[in-house]
């Protein structure tokens, strides 16, 4: 009898110990605030399905040195108020340890509360708004942020295009100065978030400054702005909008012969954009944070096969950079989240600090090494250009705007 | 212990890893019907008019086994706006822990909520070139869907669709897609 009781306790044993697994596994909660039905969705359903696949990777690979993270993604439709709420659903129910935001808008009207909740918030946003850890200590950004990425846009063409191309080889010859004007969403705060520096870059290069064109998120004609603009006679247009709106403003200076060249953040310059513009993206130029889905660089196997493996259902000819830029802002999260958790400090002021001890790293990607400090919390200084020849992103220079302008990196152009 | 029962502890042992180990057959995840979980009439722009939808799957657990969990699921709602021709509109996801004892269907019902301000912005960013090559306006597509929800005289199509689970053998990931019309 008492053999039989050893055997059934040893057979609980065994069933509980098997089945119990993931109850005994603390799980790191983390949220996430995505736009999967708003004015940004075209590039944000791309990014929330590789927030999730990167996730999961992170969970197969050991977790938070093996804690699993629980993720918990929520469209809010571009909406501030619905972000806001859902971030407070976050910090006062599901408990997150911290967050993955979005866009502009909701990242800076949320800023002050993150702060003040000592909650890490690492966003989509690259706003340069919230680079500076003296006004948003808990803000942090995984690519390098819009002005920085105007600002060598910018340059790369005036560099690259500009100075050498033969198409603007009669007017360099003239001794024109080159024209420039910006096409955005005025009231977009994402769109909007740029135009100051790359205007103060255009002024740092001699280039004239036109009137700005306001372009909505959603537009699906852009010709009056095209028109209005083409009275100015622009050499370089920004586009600072997301790509659809960015597609239907290149076809339509195509169209109506506007003549100029395009530069374009890197929320406007994806894979969708060759599609959309067709045969009106060629030159197009643009900024990228990291490697374009499918590139040959390390880690991208894993992406892919994540892709395929959690997301059956699309295609991974339909996949974007996007899936890409999730995958680096989540394993940009883990690195500080591992750190913070060795040194026994996981919550906000210690992923706070992990951030901040990032020197020179980077997940693969093709990301340039971030560095990351208690004063800057800008990730880089190095933005990779590329230009759109043969329906192919073609990488066409590397600036590094602290090389270049140590001075004004260091003491002018943070924060805004 | 005697050597015989060390090796009937064994036995016992790889048995109880074989019958955790051995093959499960995948859950089903399948849409039963679309409701209309709320009706406000529409109103044109700058009205915002929520439609608030009930996404009724029934969920079956096809094994022996009764730990079957559903710990997380998301999928595409499109709408037909033309024959054959869908929009998606919304991507919900939901996180609700559901166990599924074996042998038996358990219902999910999945409200998501569409927004008629909201929604003509979507179809332009996503799938503006579309929407103009089928000669449609976003504002008179919503409208009518809007109208004529009640209905059901056009598809909703459920596509992208995941559902994941916690069973013995580890996570289970079950892909799915369906189109609900009026019988």
């Amino acid at each position: 009898m008492m053999r039989k009781r050893v055997w059934l306790v040893v057979w609980l044993l065994l069933v509980l110990a098997m089945g119990s697994e993931a109850v005994a596994q603390t799980v790191v909660k983390m949220g996430s605030l995505n736009d999967l039905t708003g004015p940004t969705s075209d590039v944000g359903k791309d990014i929330a399905l590789g927030m999730r696949e990167a996730v999961q990777y992170v969970n197969d690979t050991g977790g938070i040195n093996g804690k699993p993270i629980k993720l918990f993604l929520y469209d809010y439709g571009y909406r501030v108020p619905e972000a806001i709420t859902t971030y407070k659903r976050f910090r006062d129910f599901d408990k997150v340890v911290a967050v993955w935001g979005w866009g502009t808008g909701d990242t800076e009207a949320l800023s002050p509360t993150v702060n003040a909740d000592k909650m890490v918030y690492l966003s989509h946003s690259f706003s340069s708004h919230l680079t500076d850890p003296k006004k948003t200590p808990y803000n942090f950004v995984y690519g390098t942020d819009y002005s920085s990425n105007a600002r060598a846009a910018l340059t790369a063409w005036y560099d690259e295009v500009w100075l050498k191309d033969p198409k603007f080889k009669a007017d360099r010859e003239k001794g024109v100065k080159p024209r420039f004007v910006a096409f955005y969403g005025w009231p977009v705060p994402y769109a909007s978030a740029p135009i100051k520096a790359i205007k103060d870059q255009a002024k740092l290069l001699g280039i004239e400054v036109g009137p700005d064109q306001d372009i909505p998120l959603t537009a699906l004609d852009t010709k009056s702005q095209v028109l209005s603009a083409k009275n100015f006679g622009p050499h370089i247009v920004w586009h600072g909008n997301t790509t659809m709106s960015v597609a239907t403003a290149i076809r339509d200076a195509h169209a109506l012969g506007l003549g100029a060249d395009h530069i374009v953040n890197n929320w406007g310059y994806d894979e969708n954009l060759i599609k959309l513009a067709g045969p009106a993206s060629e030159r197009v130029m643009g900024a990228a944070v990291n490697a374009f889905f499918g590139e040959k660089v390390p880690l991208m196997e894993k992406v892919m096969e994540y892709a395929k493996r959690m997301n059956p259902g699309v295609p991974l000819e339909n996949r974007l950079i996007r899936t890409v830029q999730s995958w680096v802002d989540v394993l940009m999260m883990r690195e500080a989240l591992v750190r913070a958790d060795k040194a026994g400090k996981l919550n906000g002021p210690g992923v706070k600090e992990a951030f901040e001890t990032l020197r020179e790293w980077t997940p693969g990607l093709g990301r340039p090494p971030v560095t990351i400090t208690p004063t800057d919390h800008r990730p880089g200084s190095l933005v990779r250009v590329y230009m759109i020849k043969d329906k192919k992103f073609n990488l066409v220079k590397e600036v590094d705007l602290k090389k270049r302008w140590p001075d004004k990196w260091e003491k002018e152009w943070l924060g805004w | 212990m005697r050597t015989g029962e060390i090796r009937r502890v064994i036995v016992l042992l790889l048995v109880t890893l074989a019958v955790a180990g051995c093959a499960t057959m995948p859950p089903q995840v399948k849409l039963e019907r679309v409701e209309v979980a709320s009706y406000f009439p529409y109103a044109a722009p700058p009205a915002r008019v929520p439609l608030v939808l009930g996404f009724v799957y029934n969920i079956t657990n096809p094994n022996d086994f009764q730990r079957l969990t559903l710990e997380e699921m998301k999928f595409t709602v499109s709408f037909e706006a033309k024959p054959g021709e869908y929009f998606a509109l919304n991507t919900p996801v939901v996180y609700e822990t559901m166990h599924i004892p074996g042998g038996t269907t358990n219902q999910l019902r999945v409200t998501a909520v569409l927004d008629s301000l909201i929604v003509p912005g979507n179809l332009a960013v996503t799938s503006g070139t579309r929407v103009i090559a089928l000669g449609l306006k976003p504002g008179d597509v919503v409208k009518e869907w809007w109208e004529k929800i009640g209905d059901f005289p056009f598809g909703i199509k459920v596509s992208e669709g995941v559902a994941i689970f916690a069973s013995p053998s580890g996570s289970l990931l079950v892909g799915f897609e369906d189109t609900f019309k009026k019988k």
